[in-house]
C-alpha cells in the first residue's frame, strides 16, 4: 500500500516535470521562431536598402558609365554598347553587386512590346537589357538614366541617347 | 541515531524532482545564453552588411572625392580583410559592438565583391570618418573607400611639398589630419601617427613621392608599399600592408575584367567604322604578381589613355 502511494507520487512528479520541460521547449521554440522571422525581415530590409542605394549610384559605376565617351562628361548616363558587352560577361558579374536583378528598360522612344536586347540579333532595336537575371522576388526600383550608343548616320559617327530606367531588385528572404 | 537518519531522509519524489528540476533549469539557462549569443551574432552580421551598404551612396561620378562620417551609439570594432580568390576577390567586413563593457568573441563577416575598403586591419571607435576617391588606370576601375576612427590623429609633416594632396585634405575637411612643417614637428599631438613627406626623423610613416613608396613601421618591422597615384598613396598610409597588397590585387583583377569589356566594345564599335585603336590586350596580358609591377602598368595605362583621347571613338 505504501509502495503504491509512493509510486503514484513519483508518477505525478514525473508528469509535472515532463509538462514543465515541454512548456519551456515550446516557449523556446516560439521565441526562436519569432527571432528568426525578425532576422529574415532584417535580411530582406538589408537587401532592399542595398538595392535602393546601389540603384542610385550604379549608372556611374565603371561597367555602366558613359564617362567622357560621348563628347562631354555626363552623369547618370549609361553606355549602351558597353553594357551589351557586360551582358555577354554576365556570368562573371552575377554576384558582383549583391542583387538578384539588374536591367535597363528603355522608356522613350516607345517600342510597344517588350523586346530583349541581344547581340547581334536585336540590339539596338530593342527595349530591355537584362544584365543580372536571377529569380526576382523583391521589388525593383531605380533612377531615370540616359542610354547612349554610337550610330553611323550618313557615314559619320553620331551619339544617340534615349530615356531609360535602371531597375535593381533584390532577393526577398521568405 | 534515529534523528540523524530522519535528517538525511529525503523521499525519492523530492530527489527526483530536484535532479530533473536542476536539469530543466540548466537547459533553460543554456538556451537563453545560446539565444543571446545568436542575437549578438545576427546583430553583428547586420551591422557588418550595413556598413558596406551605406558606402553605396558615396560612389563618385565626376567628383574627385567625397566624405561623410559614421556615428554609432556604442563602441564598435571593424575588422577589415580581403581575399583575392574568384573573379574579383572579396572584401570582408566584420563589425562587433561592445555590450556591457565586453566584446563578443566573434562576429559575422559580410562579404562584398564590389567594395575596396582601406583601413587598419582592426579599427575601433564610436565615430568614423569615411572618404572616397575614384581610382583610374587609365579608365575608372573603382572607388576606393577609406575608413579612419575619428579620434585617431594623423600628423602630416611637410605635406605642403605636395600641393595637390594638401589642397585635397583641406577641401575634404579631414579634421583628424593635422598639417605641420618640419620645423614645427613638435606640434604633432602626442598619440598621433607621424606621416613624413620628405626626409625627417621619428616618423611612423614615410612617403617618398618621387619613387612612389610609402614606408611604414609596425613594431620592429618596416614595410614598403608601392603606389602610382594619390589615391593609392592614401590607401597605403591608412591601411595595413597585407590588406593594401590584397586590395591592390583585387583592383588589378577588376581592371582586367574592364579591359576585356572595353576590348569587346572596341571590336563592336569598329563595325560602325568607329576605330578606337586601343591596345587593351596589352593590359590583359600584362603580368601582375607583385606591387612593383604596378609601375609598368601605370606607364602602359598612360599610353592607352593617349590612344583613347586621340582615337575616332573614345570608350571612356
Amino acid at each position: 500500500m505504501v509502495n503504491k502511494k509512493g509510486q503514484m507520487k513519483i508518477q505525478q512528479t514525473a508528469f509535472l516535470l515532463i509538462a514543465l520541460t515541454l512548456f519551456f521547449v515550446l516557449v523556446g521554440l516560439f521565441v526562436l521562431g519569432f527571432g528568426l522571422s525578425d532576422l529574415k525581415k532584417d535580411v530582406s530590409n538589408l537587401g532592399e536598402k542595398n538595392a535602393l542605394l546601389l540603384a542610385s549610384r550604379l549608372a556611374n559605376s565603371p561597367e555602366f558609365a558613359c564617362g567622357n565617351a560621348f563628347g562631354t562628361g555626363m552623369l547618370d548616363c549609361i553606355d549602351g554598347d558597353k553594357v551589351m558587352m557586360l551582358k555577354k560577361n554576365s556570368n562573371i558579374y552575377k554576384n558582383f553587386w549583391g542583387v538578384s536583378n539588374i536591367e535597363i528598360r528603355k522608356l522613350y522612344p516607345d517600342h510597344g512590346r517588350e523586346i530583349e536586347c541581344t547581340i547581334p540579333e536585336t540590339y539596338p532595336n530593342c527595349n530591355v537589357i537584362k544584365i543580372v537575371d536571377k529569380d526576382r522576388t523583391g521589388f525593383s526600383d531605380g533612377p531615370f538614366v540616359s542610354l547612349c550608343r554610337r550610330e553611323i548616320v550618313d557615314g559619320e559617327v553620331n551619339y544617340m541617347c534615349e530615356l531609360a530606367k535602371l531597375l535593381v531588385s533584390y532577393e526577398l528572404v521568405k | 541515531m534515529t534523528s540523524k537518519k530522519g535528517f538525511l531522509q529525503i523521499s525519492f519524489g523530492w530527489m527526483f524532482a530536484l535532479i530533473i528540476g536542476a536539469f530543466v533549469l540548466f537547459l533553460a539557462i543554456y538556451f537563453v545564453v545560446q539565444f543571446t549569443g545568436t542575437q549578438q551574432q545576427s546583430q553583428s552580421g547586420i551591422a557588418s552588411n550595413d556598413i558596406g551598404i551605406i558606402l553605396n551612396p558615396l560612389e563618385t561620378g565626376f567628383e574627385s572625392g567625397k566624405k561623410t562620417t559614421l556615428e554609432l551609439n556604442t563602441q564598435t570594432r571593424i575588422n577589415n580583410n580581403c581575399s583575392e580568390e574568384g573573379n574579383f576577390g572579396k572584401q570582408f567586413l566584420t563589425v562587433t559592438q561592445q555590450s556591457f563593457g565586453k566584446w563578443p568573441d566573434s562576429g559575422i563577416k559580410a562579404s562584398f565583391e564590389n567594395k575596396y575598403v582601406f583601413s587598419e586591419d582592426t579599427i575601433e571607435g564610436r565615430n568614423f570618418i569615411l572618404f572616397v576617391k575614384p581610382f583610374e588606370l587609365p579608365y575608372k576601375i573603382a572607388d576606393l573607400e577609406y575608413i579612419i576612427p575619428k579620434d585617431k590623429k594623423y600628423c602630416f609633416i611637410d605635406v605642403d611639398k605636395l600641393p595637390e594632396i594638401l589642397g585635397e585634405i583641406e577641401s575634404l575637411q579631414l579634421d583628424n589630419i593635422l598639417n605641420v612643417t618640419k620645423q614645427h614637428q613638435n606640434d604633432c599631438p602626442p598619440n598621433s601617427e607621424k606621416v613624413c613627406f620628405g626626409s625627417s626623423s621619428g616618423c611612423d610613416i614615410s612617403v617618398n613621392d618621387q619613387s612612389g613608396i610609402v614606408t611604414k613601421k609596425e613594431g620592429s618591422q618596416t614595410y614598403t608599399m608601392v603606389y602610382t597615384s594619390p589615391e593609392l598613396m592614401y590607401a597605403a598610409i591608412f591601411s595595413g600592408p597585407t590588406l593594401y597588397e590584397c586590395q591592390l590585387s583585387r583592383l588589378i583583377l577588376r581592371q582586367k575584367q574592364l579591359a576585356s569589356i572595353y576590348s569587346q566594345e572596341a571590336l563592336y564599335v569598329s563595325r560602325e567604322e568607329c576605330n578606337s585603336n586601343l591596345e587593351l590586350n596589352r593590359i590583359l596580358s600584362y603580368p601582375y604578381n607583385n606591387p612593383y609591377q604596378l609601375r609598368g602598368l601605370a606607364t602602359l595605362a598612360e599610353d592607352i589613355q593617349k590612344a583613347n583621347d586621340n582615337g575616332d571613338c573614345s570608350l571612356w
